[in-house]
């Protein structure tokens, strides 16, 4: 398993792309068009994951243990059986968790200086 | 659905472009992008009833900066990266053959509507087709590309080879047909021959191994020497650096696509006038006598008295046009894009702005050589 700087500390920010199938990924085991579905909903619209650009995060996160494929398919009536679901690894949930935390800090230091917020 | 239905054209263009990623790769995640992209062509189709243009260009896009990305990952080593690079620069000229391949039928079919306009022959103006199809540049870099690529595919490799050999190959076969053709003999009978065939080498040669060598070492250095690295990068601006590299990447495309396009000359010798043009990738350089047929049938010779009447014709606006188009977007992405890429693997940051931005400049260059050439 190859060690990228990007993963290797749970406090380090997530990118936009890892951070969206994180969370994803954080609600129910998905295939790869659902995640992809799911990133550009949860994000409105602002990541826009391409099969390259999707399969590529997920086999760094596949490598770095963040998310794991499972072995349990769907009725194969009800879907192409050939398709790989993922889910999130517990280091995953810890790497989201922290994401979240930052993002909740963030937030909190920016309502207490009075910053506007526009959203 | 225990098994979608397939979509046969575009499941063969995706997956002629998914053979851009690594062998290994492919393994893992060929037949996962398969899936994904045919739940996207359908999601396309029923939001659409069509597939918009946008659909491919995100698609190819997508694909192209993805596959470099994991070319560049499987193996944190030079002689991956290398590999990659090499791949990618033989690449660009696929992509500038592809797009002549677009404009050069559509120049013939313009050209063909204003002949058959003018004297209502069709013959003349269909004998040009197989010009346009084949242009001599589409046929080079299509040809070389691939061999090249298949050549070097499973070799060792070796810094100075990778940054010059192709680099040279390439400027040497964009170069010799072109002489050859406007001297109609090899080896050169003028001196001034022998000058104007090292210049084009250079322009060829000389700024794409520049930018391809400095992509090359300064990506060996970030890889090879990460801790150095994080020295360098305490006391340099990237940003600033890759700013500057981009700018640099533009005013070579911009001088380059200029005076290819711009070099042209007339020579008259025992009632003979050359009139030469550089960058044209037609069967339009070349000698031009009193009274003789001009090499491209559509044009009369009555037209070509003098240079300013050749100047002023619509065929060679459209054809300085075109090479200009063709000559500007080869360099583009052959500098654009090596400064790119080293830069999102600098920063992580996969900043489109920088993409957005240099298309901008892009369109204003083109807008401004339009205003100012064809009036």
């Amino acid at each position: 398993m190859s060690k990228s700087p990007l993963f290797s500390d749970l406090n380090a920010p997530l990118t936009p792309s890892v951070f969206y199938v994180l969370l994803s990924l954080s609600i129910k085991e998905r295939h790869g068009y659902e995640i992809m579905r799911q990133v550009l909903e949860d994000s409105k619209g602002k990541v826009r994951l391409g099969p390259g650009t999707l399969y590529g995060t997920l086999k760094r996160m596949l490598d770095e243990g963040l998310v794991i494929e499972t072995d349990e398919r769907p009725d194969p009536q009800l879907d192409d059986e050939r398709r790989r679901y993922y889910r999130l690894s517990d280091r995953g949930q810890k790497m989201l968790s922290a994401e979240l935390e930052r993002f909740a800090d963030a937030l909190a230091v920016a309502q207490k200086g009075k910053v506007k917020l526009s959203f | 659905m225990a098994h979608l239905p397939t979509v046969p054209h575009a499941d063969r263009f995706y997956s002629f472009l998914l053979s851009f990623y690594p062998r290994e790769y492919q393994v893992k995640y060929r037949e996962q992008m398969m899936i994904v992209f045919r739940d996207l062509y359908r999601e396309q189709i029923s939001e659409h009833g069509t597939i918009p243009i946008i659909f491919w260009i995100r698609i190819i896009g997508d694909t192209m900066i993805a596959a470099l990305s994991q070319h560049l990952s499987v193996k944190r080593e030079f002689h991956f990266n290398g590999r990659a690079l090499l791949i990618f620069f033989f690449i660009i000229p696929v992509i500038a053959s592809l797009f002549s391949q677009i404009f050069g039928p559509a120049l013939v079919g313009l050209l063909g509507f204003y002949h058959f306009n003018e004297s209502g022959n069709l013959a003349s103006f269909l004998s040009l087709v197989p010009f346009a199809l084949v242009t001599p540049m589409s046929l080079v870099s299509l040809v070389t590309s691939f061999l090249a690529l298949q050549h070097f595919r499973d070799k060792g490799s070796r810094f100075l080879f990778y940054w010059l050999g192709p680099s040279l190959l390439t400027g040497l076969i964009y170069t010799l047909p072109q002489e050859i053709m406007v001297t109609r003999e090899y080896p050169f009978k003028l001196s001034e021959e022998v000058l104007n065939f090292f210049f084009f080498v250079g322009i060829y040669t000389v700024i794409p191994s520049g930018l391809l060598g400095t992509s090359l070492g300064l990506t060996y250095v970030h890889i090879h020497n990460r801790p150095s690295f994080a020295v360098i990068k305490s006391s340099f601006s990237f940003k600033r650096f890759f700013s500057l590299a981009l700018l640099l990447s533009l005013f070579f495309t911009f001088l380059s696509g200029f005076f290819l396009n711009g070099v042209h000359y007339e020579k008259i010798d025992g009632g003979i006038h050359y009139f030469i043009h550089r960058g044209v990738p037609f069967p339009y350089n070349g000698v031009i006598r009193e009274g003789a047929t001009p090499p491209f049938p559509l044009v009369k010779l009555s037209a070509f008295r003098s240079k300013n009447e050749l100047l002023n014709t619509p065929f060679y606006k459209m054809v300085h046009v075109y090479a200009f188009f063709q000559n500007v977007f080869f360099y583009f992405l052959l500098s654009l894009f090596p400064s790119y890429i080293f830069t999102t693997s600098v920063t992580r940051k996969r900043s489109f702005n920088v993409l957005i931005v240099s298309f901008a400049v892009l369109l204003m260059i083109i807008f401004w050589y339009w205003m100012n050439s064809v009036r």
